[in-house]
């Protein structure tokens, strides 16, 4: 391969991480996560994960093609089949509007459902019937039953049966595009799936299979859809179970039809949720994922597989404060050093430990001097107070308007910034790729600190961008994710006379029968924030009940870190109230300077470079 | 019903006019319209020009199901219900029906014009573009027009929802194109589609010279992300025939794939699209419901008469 065809091939399968633009390759690149086995078990399951954390992956590697591309589908004897269904927002939402009543809609959504599910497990039997020869014909199938569960005219072979329910789809279709026309016959929900899975059993060796529905995209029902398809999973268990993938918080609506009747797990599901699994194997999984494409891009001629961890090399923060001119900074200071056995002692500190303890005295020499001495000594306070500010000291060091004033690079890094989500890890090993491509070195050379952070901006701008396209409130999101950043990005830069780290908030609860005008507002657009990773959160001292968000601590997601320059590690929170998270997107200049408090002029700071592009909107 | 390529038009059948006064009216014409576009409000000097009970403002309102056609009833058509619309449309039976599209919502002129051409009448559609876009005065890279506060979100325009199969598990999206690349995001963003079956649609040459650069500009992070721009197609951005034409070829080499056409440009393309999707049993139109903001254009430029039933051959 050419230079170039090798940089198309990694752009290709490193650029192409959304599972839907891999088509069969998804399979052929999938690698099993912790998890799998709990999806896998027979049990209804919600597999919760924002875009990108491999939910689509996981649910499409269940469904039977999956198994069977990957190997691993038993023919004589099935263990589990699933048929997966994307749940299309444009679809779903044809079942809506004030024309009809709550209850017609569900009716006629329960019936979609029931024709979709039938006429996957109809493509399963035949798929079975043309893949393994099996003789499908034969099996003791009561066509006619399965017929009549769905309204239907009765069919003496698969193919007309399969047919006749291409054509109620049809006469539904019609039909909700004109009212005025007659309502086709509307099949029970449920009824139906249960005469087919039974009769399904009767082929040969699927007796004892377990079935399983598998719906991706869960988020987009509507509510009282939801509530329908609930109520299948609170009944579910008998031959069949469901897996749901869903967004955090999407699933909105937790009872079934019966408003009395909620859906408790682990009774009625189980809860997976991918980031909180995937909490220590991360870095490894994802190394695995990126070490499979690697492969797959047949880049034998550079002699043994590239490892991730090698190509994307780290700095410790000793290594980084020199790349970052640490030297410079303390110079003066050190030519002061007299040969007194003390200054003996600071002299042989490191540059960016004088630096810490320079900062902290504010530049008094003295006062330096002596502190500087005590953690020669190994004396608890200092130590600790240099362990407070060391990673927090490295944001300093380049001072006001340098285009880079920090680095994100290593492996373990940059997997951390994506907080456990395998298509921001792609996204930015693509990008560091594509950084080393146009500065002419060799793909297989560990990349520079300086173009993986580069990398890591570009895929924190481009997420940025895209967030306005995530949903109706896009444009809010955007706009408290700049709020936050540059807010965050201006304590960053001045570590020193505050608290070090400081990139939580959580929401300052108003005193009850105060004004609480803002609460269903940014109830709101929290919830928005969090589904659509802007932001992310985890569980507060209070107890936290997950639609409670108050409960909980956010911080921006850390993927934007690189792109304002803060600290991507969870340390430090600060309180915002209701109104202030609201104004931050509509006065955001104000809301700024309000939320740095006796900080505020360090908001009129010039923006850094790399934030310049967004000038007008901090105006 | 026939496609463009098998009329042997020489020409599509529109005619452009420096102004909606000098569209030609025919006889007993029927004038239909909204006002959302402030350039498709209906003065003395325009709706003389049809006899006094011959003009209907259509008014919408939130909901996506119904409108009120305040010279027919109080009762709200319901756009799902075709006995709804026939009832008022029958009315004009024999009569020439022009349709200005300029100030109605997607929603509301689609399932209306579709009674109108699936009845046979005799259907004039009209389209008066702006003089120009507002600009927008906080711009962000790619962002020069200020045209919508925020969309509703992808629902189905009333009479076009379709329920998939499991063959149109891999669909071809033709994002028809306009200035602003948010909702190209949005629309990528939901659906999710394979990068290889995205034809995006770009209105060249533009109703000014320089738009096309503004869609390409709009519209270049998804562009390049998708890399959807290495299948771009050129179509003229006041021409639904065009948009016919190009989603004819398209269906040539696309036999049996379903067709996702998301209207999220002009509404000549959109009005292509339509025209189309009546036409071809397996696409399915999307749109989001844009919010348009107030004052997004000024003025009113070229006005275009699309002569919708000649294209099919009927109602001549």
């Amino acid at each position: 391969m050419t230079s170039t065809q090798e940089a198309a091939k990694l752009e290709e399968l490193f650029g192409s991480f959304r599972a839907e633009w891999l088509r069969e390759d998804i399979y052929r690149l999938f690698n099993e996560p912790q998890y799998f086995s709990y999806l896998a078990a027979p049990k209804s399951c919600v597999l919760v994960g924002g875009r990108g954390s491999g939910k689509t992956t996981a649910l499409k590697c269940m469904s039977y093609e999956g198994q069977h591309a990957l190997g691993k589908f038993n023919n004589a004897r099935p263990e589990f089949i699933g048929f997966y269904f994307k749940l299309n927002t444009n679809t779903v939402r044809s079942f809506s509007g004030s024309d009809q009543s709550i209850e017609e809609w569900n009716r006629l959504f329960g019936h979609f459902f029931n024709l979709m599910v039938c006429e996957e497990i109809l493509n399963y039997l035949l798929w079975y019937e043309t893949t393994f020869d099996a003789a499908m014909q034969k099996a003791p199938l009561n066509l006619g039953r399965m017929a009549t569960s769905l309204g239907l005219k009765s069919c003496d072979s698969l193919e007309v049966l399969a047919a006749e329910i291409d054509s109620a789809r049809l006469d539904l279709e019609l039909y909700i595009n004109n009212f005025s026309r007659a309502r086709p016959t509307i099949s029970p929900m449920q009824t139906p799936i249960t005469v087919f899975l039974d009769e399904l059993r009767l082929v040969k060796g699927h007796a004892a299979t377990v079935y399983y529905i598998i719906l991706d995209e869960y988020e987009n029902l509507l509510d009282h859809q939801q509530r329908s398809i609930n109520t299948l999973i609170k009944h579910s268990g008998e031959n069949y179970f469901f897996k749901v993938g869903v967004r955090e918080l999407g699933w909105r609506a937790r009872s079934t039809l019966n408003p009395q009747e909620t859906l408790i797990s682990p009774a009625d599901y189980e809860r997976i949720h991918i980031e909180e699994q995937l909490q220590e194997s991360f870095p490894q999984f994802a190394s695995e994922v990126c070490a499979a494409r690697l492969r797959a891009a047949d880049l034998e001629q550079y002699g043994p597989p590239i490892d991730v961890k090698i190509l994307l090399p780290g700095l410790t923060t000793k290594q980084e404060s020199q790349r970052l001119g640490v030297a410079a900074r303390v110079s003066e200071f050190r030519a002061q050093l007299t040969s007194s056995a003390m200054d003996v002692r600071i002299a042989l500190l490191d540059d960016h430990e004088i630096f810490v303890f320079l900062m902290l005295a504010n530049g008094d020499y003295q006062a330096a001097r002596l502190s500087l001495h005590s953690f020669a000594q190994r004396e608890k306070e200092q130590v600790l107070r240099y362990e407070n500010y060391s990673y927090a000291a490295l944001f300093a060091i380049g001072g006001k308007g340098r285009a880079l004033n920090k680095y994100f690079c290593g492996h373990d890094v940059l997997a951390k910034i994506t907080h456990r989500n395998i298509r921001f890890y792609m996204q930015l090993l693509n990008a560091c790729i594509r950084e080393q491509i146009l500065s002419e070195r060799s793909i297989v050379e560990p990349i520079d600190p300086e173009l993986q952070t580069k990398a890591a901006r570009d895929v924190a701008l481009t997420y940025l961008r895209e967030l306005e396209g995530v949903s109706s409130h896009g444009a809010l999101l955007t706009k408290l994710v700049l709020g936050l950043g540059r807010i965050f990005q201006v304590m960053a830069a001045n570590p020193f006379g505050a608290r070090p780290e400081c990139n939580q908030f959580e929401v300052e609860d108003l005193p009850r029968g105060g004004g609480r005008e803002h609460e269903s507002e940014t109830d709101q657009l929290l919830i928005e924030a969090v589904m659509h990773m802007a932001l992310v959160r985890r569980p507060g001292t209070k107890l936290s009940a997950e639609w409670d968000t108050r409960s909980w601590e956010y911080s921006l997601h850390p993927i934007f870190a690189p792109f304002f320059s803060y600290s991507h590690r969870q340390k430090r929170k600060m309180s915002i109230t209701e109104a202030e998270l609201i104004s931050l997107t509509r006065r955001p200049k104000e809301t700024i300077k309000q939320l740095l408090g006796n900080r505020s002029a360090l908001a009129d700071d010039k923006l850094p470079p790399q934030m310049s592009m967004f000038d007008e909107y901090f105006r | 019903m026939s496609t463009f390529a098998s009329t042997k038009l020489k020409a599509p059948p529109r005619r452009s006019f420096n102004s909606r006064d000098d569209v030609p009216v025919l006889a007993h014409g029927v004038l239909i319209y909204g006002e959302r576009e402030e350039r498709s409000q209906v003065g003395p000097g325009w709706s003389q020009r049809f006899d006094a009970d011959s003009v209907f403002e259509i008014s919408e309102t939130d909901s996506l199901e119904q409108a009120s056609v305040i010279a027919f009833s109080s009762t709200p058509l319901q756009l799902r219900n075709r006995s709804s619309i026939e009832e008022w449309v029958n009315k004009f039976l024999g009569r020439p029906v022009y349709m200005d599209i300029t100030g109605l919502s997607h929603h509301v002129w689609m399932p209306i014009l579709r009674v109108l051409v699936e009845g046979g009448f005799q259907t004039l559609c009209i389209y008066s573009e702006p003089e120009k876009y507002a600009a927008n005065p906080h711009p962000k890279p790619g962002e020069f027009y200020s045209l919508s506060e925020r969309v509703r979100g992808f629902f189905p325009i009333p009479s076009f929802s379709r329920l998939p199969s499991r063959s149109d598990r891999s669909p071809v999206l033709v994002p028809l194109l306009g200035f602003e690349g948010v909702r190209f995001r949005h629309l990528v963003d939901k659906l999710e589609p394979n990068e290889h079956d995205i034809v995006p649609f770009i209105g060249v040459p533009g109703f000014e010279v320089d738009y096309p650069f503004h869609t390409y500009e709009g519209n270049s992070e998804i562009l390049s992300t998708s890399r959807s721009w290495q299948r771009a197609e050129y179509v003229d951005a006041a021409c639904p025939f065009a948009v016919y034409s190009a989603l004819d070829a398209l269906r040539g080499s696309q036999p049996r794939r379903l067709l996702q056409l998301a209207a999220i440009g002009t509404k000549p393309h959109a009005l292509g699209a339509m025209l189309f999707a009546l036409n071809d049993g397996n696409c399915e139109i999307l749109h989001d419901h844009p919010i348009r903001k107030k004052n997004r254009t000024v003025g009113t430029g070229k006005c275009h008469l699309y002569d919708v039933s000649g294209f099919f051959g009927f109602g001549q």
